[in-house]
């Protein structure tokens, strides 16, 4: 077992799979980028379930697809083509759920093996998962506010609505992503 | 002489797996720790060699790579599983705690929604008893000493001790135990989720 302190080694000995040892350089180079990309996904898939959430939480009037482009149509017009029952709205929440829990499994799963990784105490491993996590927060952490905070036109007019009538509702406390 | 007695314990030592990777570290002095079992002062392992030599795990030394097996010791010394159905029903034992887990969190962040309501509620109801009273409260800071804060207090460190514990299960590298983990997450994200994802609850914010 290595010792348990952080050591700036450039070879890895047994590295999660038996077997992976680097007798070279450009091996050990390889299973750094490995571990980078892994740090990416960490970022990449914490992004994506809160996509899929915001997604999943729009209202009928938002997401209604037509044949036609959404864009060119009233709201009138467009709050004609809303799922007329609570079944279909139902139907696709359940799809989403599925997909948000297949992907909070492999989430769990790619944290622990950096965890795993960063636990074979090579300091550059280390080094190396730190800083894809903060390239990854930097690219997907700014994708995903992109996507989450999209000021559509629908959402703009039922705000207003809702000032008018006094029950502003918006809430304070969103759920942890 | 000491070759001999050094390969002698390479071969008889129960935990060879591990030596055979350190065999290069050793034959660099025979007089190693692993031998004895006294600190060696060369010798980067000497802390987990003198502990497997003490005898402080019985079990085979960990494997720090993934591998399939049945003998494992869990978190506790006592929990050793030698037998498939003994690595069977820790899994299951682990599928059910890495569940549990993500009910605790949905079951936390309702309480703190619940609560931060109630407290609001609370809060305008007796802005309007009070006959034109000027104060709002546009958001009620938690007080520390309430009991909804304690009791959040409370599951806090129950979660980081269960998440703590799942973490230890996954690093004993056994693929049932990390499969029974990742698997059990999964399914109690999905169950314990269900409510908040899919029944559209009309006390919630309208959709």
């Amino acid at each position: 077992m290595m010792g348990m302190y952080f050591e700036f080694k450039d070879s890895l000995h047994n590295f999660l799979i038996y077997g992976w040892n680097t007798s070279t350089l450009s091996s050990f180079l390889v299973i750094i980028a490995v571990c980078f990309a892994l740090a990416l996904l960490i970022e990449a898939g914490r992004a994506l379930h809160s996509i899929l959430s915001h997604r999943a939480n729009l209202s009928p009037l938002v997401y209604a697809k037509t044949s036609r482009n959404v864009a060119e149509t009233t709201p009138l017009l467009r709050s004609l083509i809303i799922p007329t029952n609570v079944d279909q709205i139902v139907k696709r929440k359940i799809k989403y759920h599925i997909g948000m829990s297949l992907l909070h499994v492999a989430k769990v799963v790619v944290a622990y093996v950096v965890m795993l990784a960063v636990m074979s105490y090579n300091a550059w491993v280390f080094v190396t998962v730190v800083i894809g996590s903060a390239l990854g927060y930097l690219i997907f952490g700014a994708i995903q506010h992109k996507i989450t905070t999209a000021d559509t036109p629908d959402t703009h007019v039922i705000n207003n609505q809702d000032d008018m009538l006094g029950t502003h509702s918006q809430t304070s406390y969103e759920p942890i992503g | 002489m000491n070759h001999s007695m050094h390969n002698m314990s390479v071969t008889i030592n129960p935990h060879a797996g591990h030596d055979m990777g350190n065999a290069t570290y050793n034959t660099v002095d025979p007089h190693a720790g692993h031998d004895m079992g006294s600190g060696s002062i060369g010798d980067p392992h000497a802390g987990h060699n003198m502990g497997s030599d003490l005898g402080m795990n019985m079990n085979h030394e960990m494997k720090m790579y993934f591998h399939t097996g049945v003998m494992e010791t869990i978190l506790f010394y006592q929990w050793q599983t030698h037998t498939v159905g003994a690595m069977v029903g820790s899994c299951i034992g682990i599928f059910i705690l890495a569940a549990l887990y993500e009910g605790l969190k949905v079951l936390r962040e309702h309480l703190l929604r619940k609560h931060n309501v109630m407290t609001r509620a609370r809060s305008y109801n007796s802005a309007y008893t009070d006959a034109m009273v000027t104060e709002t409260h546009a958001t009620v800071q938690p007080r520390m000493c309430s009991k909804a804060h304690f009791i959040q207090t409370l599951l806090h460190v129950i979660q980081v001790v269960v998440s703590y514990f799942l973490m230890l299960v996954f690093m004993t590298y056994n693929i049932w135990l990390c499969l029974a983990v990742a698997l059990g997450a999964g399914t109690g994200y999905f169950l314990f989720g269900w409510r908040k994802a899919v029944v559209i609850d009309i006390n919630e914010h309208c959709h």
